[in-house]
């Protein structure tokens, strides 16, 4: 290149005008080259009359990419110093090529944007809930599942705010402190605590380290979580199922002691009246005095029966304990229910010459789906043990309330004596089996020991329950609660059956006149009759009947059963005869007519000729019997 | 044959047993029933054209089939009873007693059987 340029008249026109009109580059080895300014070079040193200023005063640094001619790209950074010469203004430009600089820097950058966005991807993707904050506590970022957590949209939802902006720790100053220690440069070790995740409680484990600045003071924190309610709860019911099992295992080991401990009470208390029974037997056998053999047999008899009643109470228990005892609920009426229950009071009671007070107001009348014999044997189980531990002339009450409830009723029964009572330590143990105070069995007589504890047993099973009050020497009251449901009144069993036996019963002995000519239904007649104890007589007509009753005695026939299709004489006409005989006990005697016929015209007949009754054949024998009944008793309206 | 073979045929041994609750009492009746001869009256009674005698058989003949629950027999008996209740002439009861005869008949040789088994 020439060191010295004209220009043409157009280039300098062209020039004019421009700050920079030539470019005089000197190169590295010092030489100077003057270029004349290209397009390219132009829009490159197109440089505002601020940057003239400082190309004039400092030399302006200049990077400037150039895509020469052959395409290659080049990265030039330089110095320009604005000179005047020759008249015009000229920028001397010492330059660099950064080329490779330039490249070396963006790579360094591309994997820098390539290692920051494998970074994110990390964070976005791990599981662990990672989120920073700054030396104020408010957040400055968080991590994808950080945001799904806790349900936030964006990350715009939290950042800023702080923990107290939240609101989602149960206890927020425990929380605060922590942080102020990382904040202070501790590192908080991973640990459990529970966080308030979209309302529900959560366990977490975290940990939080605090972040240096360049300068290495404390910037801020960094924490990471994860959720572990699943792993805790499923810790939490296996502790609880252990705990379970423990109990599960304390209480078997304590069953099976007072299993133990029952079966050596009940042998026990079952040898003691065996040895009695062999003892007194073998005694029995050597004696020669039979009246003193019988001493003896009476109190074998006794241990028997008392023996009898242990293995009755420990059969029953065991079957309670099993769970296979069932009540048998049936309709009972009460007024019955306590009248069985007199019954075996009674001579417990009149033998001590015992004063009863007795009130159970509105309770007779009552009808209950209950279990009659077991509440029988509860009360007459209490009650026995109120006679027995009462003095001779001392005084029981036995008071009853009924009260409707919300769905049925509640039973309860009150007994007080005024006896020996009871300590507090007995009292604790009453309901234990084989519990009795050490009292003197020959005073107080010997019990199985088992009977309260059945019947709270039976009165647990009944809804309701036993509760005892007792004082030493002053008596005690126990109060019994069974719930039940009313029930519509049947007719008594019990009465029924008694007035039926008792009807029947009465025609006992009863002489019966029967006038039937064929054989066969004679016979059928007089088997019903003498099945219920009658006894009777058979005529072959009528004519016969009225022969037969002529010539009996007066009241001889308690009835006359007449068939009405006879020969020689017919029923009516028998019976006509017979009223008319003018004997007070043929105007008396009840006639029943006997026939094949059931036409309400044969009846009216039958009633006409002085019948007082109609049965049909075939004979119902109920029916038989109770026309029987009636006319009989009753005798004859005249 | 026994007891019950005899009623499932002819009637009802419940019904029975419910007046006379004893199957030995009751088959003692059932035998009477062989000896018994009010078939007869009633046959000879139509044959003679006596209304009154014939209207009495077939009334016993139908009471003692019902007090012994031969229900079957009983029925036709009763049709020939009322066939005969107030009647002018035996006609009408003539027509219906080949029935009650052959049913009767039937019954007695199962009754026969029935006796005859027991006996031996």
């Amino acid at each position: 290149m020439n060191s010295a340029y004209h220009f043409s008249e157009k280039e300098a026109n062209e020039l004019r005008g421009f700050p920079a009109l030539l470019a005089i580059f000197e190169n590295v080895d010092g030489t100077e080259e003057l270029i004349l300014a290209s397009d390219a070079l132009l829009s490159v040193l197109h440089i505002s009359k601020e940057q003239e200023k400082e190309a004039f005063r400092d030399g302006l640094k200049l990077t400037f990419h150039w895509r020469g001619a052959n395409g290659k790209e080049l990265v030039l950074a330089g110095k320009s110093v604005g000179r005047k010469r020759m008249g015009h203004v000229l920028f001397y430009v010492t330059y660099v090529d950064e080329t490779a600089l330039y490249h070396e820097i963006r790579k360094g950058r591309e994997c820098e944007e390539l290692r920051n966005n494998m970074l994110e991807k990390v964070l976005n993707t791990t599981q662990a809930c990672l989120f920073w904050k700054d030396l104020d506590r408010k957040f400055i970022g968080v991590n994808q599942a950080f945001l799904d957590t806790y349900g936030f949209e964006s990350a715009e939802d939290i950042i800023g705010k702080t923990d107290e902006d939240m609101g989602w720790h149960p206890y927020p100053e425990e929380f605060y402190d922590a942080e102020a220690k990382v904040l202070r440069g501790e590192t908080m070790k991973l640990g459990h605590t529970k966080n308030m995740i979209r309302g529900k409680e959560k366990d977490i484990v975290a940990s939080k380290a605090p972040f240096y600045d360049e300068k290495g003071e404390v910037a801020g924190l960094v924490g990471s979580f994860l959720d572990v309610t699943v792993l805790y709860d499923e810790k939490r019911r296996n502790a609880a199922l252990n705990r379970e099992l423990q109990n599960a295992l304390e209480d078997s080991r304590h069953a099976n002691n007072l299993l133990t401990q029952f079966l050596s009470r009940a042998s026990h208390e079952i040898r003691t009246p065996m040895n009695a029974i062999i003892g007194l037997s073998e005694i029995a056998l050597e004696q020669n005095d039979p009246d003193v053999s019988v001493d003896y047999f009476r109190k074998i008899a006794a241990s028997g029966h008392y023996l009898l009643n242990i293995i009755n109470d420990i059969l029953d228990i065991n079957k309670i304990e099993a769970g296979n005892m069932v009540l048998v609920e049936k309709p009972a009426n009460l007024g019955e229910l306590l009248e069985g229950v007199e019954v075996i009071m009674d001579p417990q009671i009149s033998a001590k010459n015992i004063k009863y007070e007795y009130d159970m107001e509105g309770i007779p009348d009552a009808w209950l789906i209950c279990d009659r014999q077991r509440i029988q044997q509860i009360l007459i189980n209490i009650l026995s043990n109120a006679v027995k531990f009462t003095e001779c002339n001392g005084r029981i009450r036995f008071t009853g309330k009924l009260a409707d409830e919300a769905d049925g009723c509640v039973l309860t029964f009150t007994i007080a004596d005024e006896g020996c009572g009871m300590s507090k330590e007995f009292l604790a143990r009453i309901f234990k089996p084989f519990s009795q105070e050490n009292r003197d069995p020959a005073k107080y007589g010997a019990g199985t020991g088992l009977g309260l504890t059945i019947s709270k047993r039976f009165v647990q099973m009944m809804k309701g329950d036993i509760c005892v009050e007792s004082e030493e020497g002053k008596g005690s009251t126990f109060t019994v609660t069974i719930r039940a449901k009313r029930c519509k009144p049947e007719k008594l069993k019990v009465k029924e059956l008694a007035e039926e036996a008792q009807e029947v019963s009465s025609l006992k002995g009863k002489r019966i006149l029967v006038a039937e000519d064929n054989s066969i239904n004679a016979e059928v007649v007089q088997m019903v009759l003498m099945m219920n104890g009658m006894e009777c007589d058979i005529a072959r007509n009528g004519r016969d009947a009225v022969e037969i009753f002529a010539s009996a005695q007066q009241h001889t026939y308690d009835a006359i059963l007449m068939d009405i299709q006879m020969p020689m004489m017919g029923g009516f006409e028998a019976t006509q005869r017979i009223r008319h005989l003018g004997r007070p006990d043929a105007k008396t005697i009840p006639i029943i007519a006997l026939s094949a016929d059931a036409f309400a015209s044969t009846q009216r007949h039958a009633e006409e000729n002085g019948m007082d009754g109609f049965i049909s054949k075939p004979i119902d024998r109920k029916l038989l019997i109770k026309c029987l009944i009636e006319l009989v008793q009753e005798g004859r309206e005249i | 044959m026994t007891l019950k073979d005899f009623y499932d045929k002819n009637g009802s041994l419940s019904s029975m047993m419910a007046t006379i609750p004893s199957e030995a009492a009751i088959q003692r009746l059932l035998g009477m029933l062989l000896q018994d001869q009010t078939m007869e009256e009633l046959k000879r009674a139509v044959a003679s054209g006596d209304v009154p005698l014939a209207f009495r058989a077939a009334h016993t003949l139908k009471g003692t089939l019902m007090n012994l629950q031969i229900t079957g027999v009983q029925k036709k008996a009763s049709d020939v009873t009322e066939a005969l209740r107030n009647a002018s002439s035996v006609e009408d009861a003539a027509v219906l007693l080949p029935v009650l005869e052959e049913d009767y008949n039937d019954m007695i040789s199962d009754l026969k059987e029935l006796v005859g088994g027991s006996a031996s």
